[in-house]
C-alpha cells in the first residue's frame, strides 16, 4: 500500500512539474512548546528526558562553529554594538 | 520589523556611546549557556576583537576549542566557579528560559553587583509567576522551559538597583503553544544596568 502511494505521489509530483508547478508534501508541524506545568520538576518528568538540555550525544558532538559561518544579523547585533564601545 | 529593530540598535548605540566608560584591560565577561556559538565569535566577526568569556555550559556539553582563542575563551560547568566578582558583563544567550535555578545565578549578579546584564531572545508573558512548559523543537527531544512572568523579573532586577536600559518585545512568529494563544507569550530582548550609587 505504502509503495504504491509513494509510486503515485512521485508519478503527480513528476507530472505537475512538467506542467511548471512543484508538488511538496511536508509533514504537520507540531507545536513548539506544549502543555502547562505546576513546577520546572514536574516539566522535566513530563519530558521523559534525562537531561534538560537537549540530549548528552547532541552536548558532545560539536566544535566551535567556523568564524566564516557565523551571521552577525539582528538580535546578535546587540551585544558586539555594546562591545565596541568597550574597545 | 526591521527599521523598528535598526532604530532600537541606534538608540542603544547612542545611549552607550554617551554613557559608558571605556573599558581597562583583562576585563572577564560571562556568558550562561554560550554552547557552540559563543557570543565571542559574533563581537570577534563584527568588531575583530578578543574578550576574554568565562561561559558556564551543563557538565555534559563538550566542545573543541581552537588554539587561536584558547587564551580567551574558557568552559565551566559549576555555577560555583563563574567568577562574578571579576565581571562587569553577564549575558544569557537565550539560556534563562531553559535554567531551573536562574534566580541563584541572579543572585550572585546582584551581590556581586555586576555591572550590565543582557538577555536575549527569551520567552516572557504577562502573567504575575513563571509558566512551565515543554520545548518540543529541539531534534524531537522534549525539555523544560521557562516562560517567566516579565513584571516578576522586571521588579526584582528594580528592587536590586538595576535599570532597564534597553529593550524590545517580539511576537513568537514561528512559535506556538499548544494552549497558550499567541497573545499570551512573547520574545524579549533586555539590557539592565546597575545604577550610579549617589
Amino acid at each position: 500500500m505504502k509503495f504504491i502511494l509513494i509510486t503515485l505521489y512521485r508519478l503527480t509530483k513528476k507530472i505537475v512539474f512538467y506542467l511548471g508547478y512543484k508538488l511538496e508534501i511536508k509533514k504537520k508541524n507540531s507545536y513548539t512548546f506544549l502543555n502547562l506545568y505546576k513546577s520546572y520538576q514536574e516539566a522535566l518528568k513530563a519530558s521523559k528526558n534525562e537531561t534538560t538540555y537537549i540530549t548528552k550525544n547532541y552536548q558532545s558532538s560539536f566544535e566551535l562553529l567556523d568564524l566564516n559561518d557565523v551571521e552577525v544579523a539582528d538580535k546578535f547585533n546587540i551585544l558586539p554594538l555594546f562591545f565596541c564601545f568597550y574597545s | 520589523m526591521m527599521s523598528r529593530l535598526l532604530i532600537n540598535l541606534i538608540f542603544f548605540l547612542c545611549f552607550f556611546a554617551f554613557t559608558h566608560e571605556k573599558n581597562e584591560d583583562n576585563n572577564l565577561f560571562l556568558e550562561i549557556g554560550g554552547g557552540h556559538l559563543p557570543i565571542f565569535l559574533y563581537i570577534l566577526k563584527s568588531i575583530g576583537q578578543k574578550y576574554k568569556f568565562q561561559i558556564l555550559e551543563e557538565q555534559n556539553f563538550k566542545v573543541q576549542i581552537p588554539q587561536e582563542y584558547e587564551d580567551y575563551l574558557k568552559y565551566t560547568y559549576k555555577l560555583e566557579d563563574m567568577k562574578f566578582k571579576d565581571s562587569k558583563v553577564v549575558i544569557f544567550s537565550g539560556s534563562i528560559q531553559y535554567i531551573e535555578n536562574y534566580m541563584k545565578i541572579l543572585e550572585k549578579i546582584f551581590s556581586n553587583k555586576v555591572k550590565n546584564v543582557f538577555i536575549t531572545e527569551t520567552m516572557f508573558t504577562n502573567k504575575s509567576e513563571d509558566t512551565f512548559v515543554l520545548q518540543n523543537n529541539m531534534l524531537n527531544v522534549k525539555f523544560p522551559n521557562i516562560f517567566i512572568s516579565f513584571k516578576k523579573f522586571n521588579k526584582l532586577f528594580d528592587e536590586n538597583n538595576y535599570e532597564l536600559v534597553f529593550q524590545t518585545k517580539r511576537k513568537v512568529g514561528k512559535y506556538s503553544h499548544n494552549i497558550l494563544n499567541k497573545g499570551e507569550f512573547f520574545v524579549k530582548d533586555l539590557v539592565y544596568k546597575l545604577k550610579e550609587q549617589t
